[in-house]
């Protein structure tokens, strides 16, 4: 049974731009903090998972951020790593960190991570090396996918959803045309580079590596950030096999947000304890104070916010599914 | 609040009570824009405009009304499909919370 609960959501950072929810591990002294972008089903447990090892957790959300995936691309995503860091900082004492992200918002904890000496573990769930690059993946599906046509010619497209993605498929082919870099693309496509791994992934990576750094990356199969990654590293990974200290795993499912998978859920989390214990992360009880405690930290709550995200969100008929169902059903 | 868990929940009954209790929490706590009369059993949480903070409070105000903390396999995608579903897992652990 989990030894771990929840606490109450709050506001912090700049403007008080960021919603928090802590999760404390069942005694006292954490010397290790996680923090975790994103508050879907996936970060909730691997916030608990390693609570119960020990390590005090902060997710984190954008207080405008309305779990549509797109908006991770819009977003200031190593800025608010930045201030969730000096915040677990400030509230415990905390001078180690693992940074935690799926996608766009892994790439902005590999940025961190590469800022900042003191992050030393990363966990990045199908992150992508190159949005531009696996867009281009993922249309390349579609096209020869009867059900895309379909939903295509009978007006069940999402166009709002597609034309950005067309728009950066475009200038790939320009830049293809005019020779120049997929850097470049990015910077005239509207995606946020925070969103977007740095050029030179592997000699970062190995930076963040020799350094001590302890990196775990799961790839939903199919992803099309895995099939691109393959392309790069090898069907097996073994041009990054050298990496000591980086760890690739599959998790058995094709949804690209693993919060949306029970299968993946769980072997997300199983991944992640067996990661912590062998990367050294794990913190031992202290003999004198096994109890679970409430720490009472100063935090403004933020009950109810639901009201109050709903207030700003509504009116959005109860039954429109949110974009980010859409596209589960689209994948 | 009109409905509350004792200690002995058993069956459907009791899942019927937890529903209760849900309606209330998401209502009277969480203050889902949604008419209490047209919640019902089969509603999942998009179906009530929360997202994932909510679904976070949500998680948080169920531990604190039941007194129990969730099991880690719990915290699944399906537990929350509907509140049907998420009545069932509270009902079990109630269950196991009151077993010797």
């Amino acid at each position: 049974m989990s030894t771990t609960r929840s606490r109450k959501v709050f506001e912090f950072g700049t403007d008080n731009y960021l919603i928090g929810a802590f999760t404390d591990p069942p005694y006292a002294r954490a010397t290790v903090g996680a923090v975790i972008a994103g508050m879907g089903i996936a970060e909730v447990r691997i916030a608990r998972t390693l609570a119960n090892l020990g390590i005090v957790t902060l997710q984190f959300r954008e207080r405008e951020e309305i779990d549509d995936w797109k908006t991770a691309f819009n977003t200031r995503g190593v800025d608010n790593f930045r201030e969730s860091l000096e915040l677990l900082h400030e509230k415990h004492g905390i001078e180690r960190f693992i940074c935690v992200g799926n996608c766009g918002r892994g790439s902005s904890a590999f940025r961190i991570a590469v800022d900042d000496r003191r992050v030393t573990g990363l966990i990045l769930t199908n992150p992508h090396i190159s949005p531009a690059l696996t867009i281009k993946e993922s249309y390349a599906k579609r096209l020869s996918s009867f059900a895309s046509w379909k939903q295509l010619l009978t007006g069940k497209a999402n166009l709002r959803y597609h034309l950005p993605n067309v728009r950066l498929l475009v200038m790939s082919l320009l830049t293809r045309v005019a020779r120049i870099s997929e850097k470049a693309l990015i910077d005239q496509s509207g995606h946020n580079q925070d969103a977007t791994m740095p050029d030179r992934f592997d000699e970062r990576a190995a930076h963040l590596v020799r350094r001590g750094a302890k990196v775990l990356m799961a790839f939903s199969e199919n992803d099309e950030g895995l099939t691109y990654f393959r392309r790069l590293y090898g069907q097996s990974f073994e041009r990054l096999e050298a990496m000591a200290g980086l760890s690739i795993e599959l998790l058995p499912t094709t949804t690209h947000v693993p919060s949306h998978d029970n299968a993946a859920v769980s072997a997300l989390v199983s991944m992640v304890d067996r990661w912590a214990r062998a990367s050294g992360f794990v913190a031992e009880p202290p003999a004198s104070d096994s109890k679970p405690h409430a720490p009472g930290l100063s935090v403004r709550a933020l009950q109810p916010a639901a009201a109050r995200f709903l207030e700003r969100r509504s009116p959005r008929p109860s039954s429109r599914p949110s974009r980010m169902f859409e596209r589960r059903a689209d994948r | 609040m009109a409905a509350v868990m004792g200690p002995k929940a058993h069956g459907q009954s009791d899942v019927d009570t937890i529903l209760a209790a849900l309606k209330e929490i998401l209502v009277d706590e969480l203050n889902v824009a949604v008419p209490i009369e047209r919640i019902d059993a089969s509603s999942s949480l998009q179906d009530l405009n929360m997202d994932s903070v909510a679904m976070i409070e949500l998680i948080s105000a169920v531990e604190a009304r039941f007194d129990f903390a969730f099991f880690d396999s719990d915290l699944v995608p399906s537990t929350f499909a509907s509140l049907r579903a998420l009545s069932e897992v509270i009902a079990e652990r109630s269950r196991s919370r009151t077993q010797p």
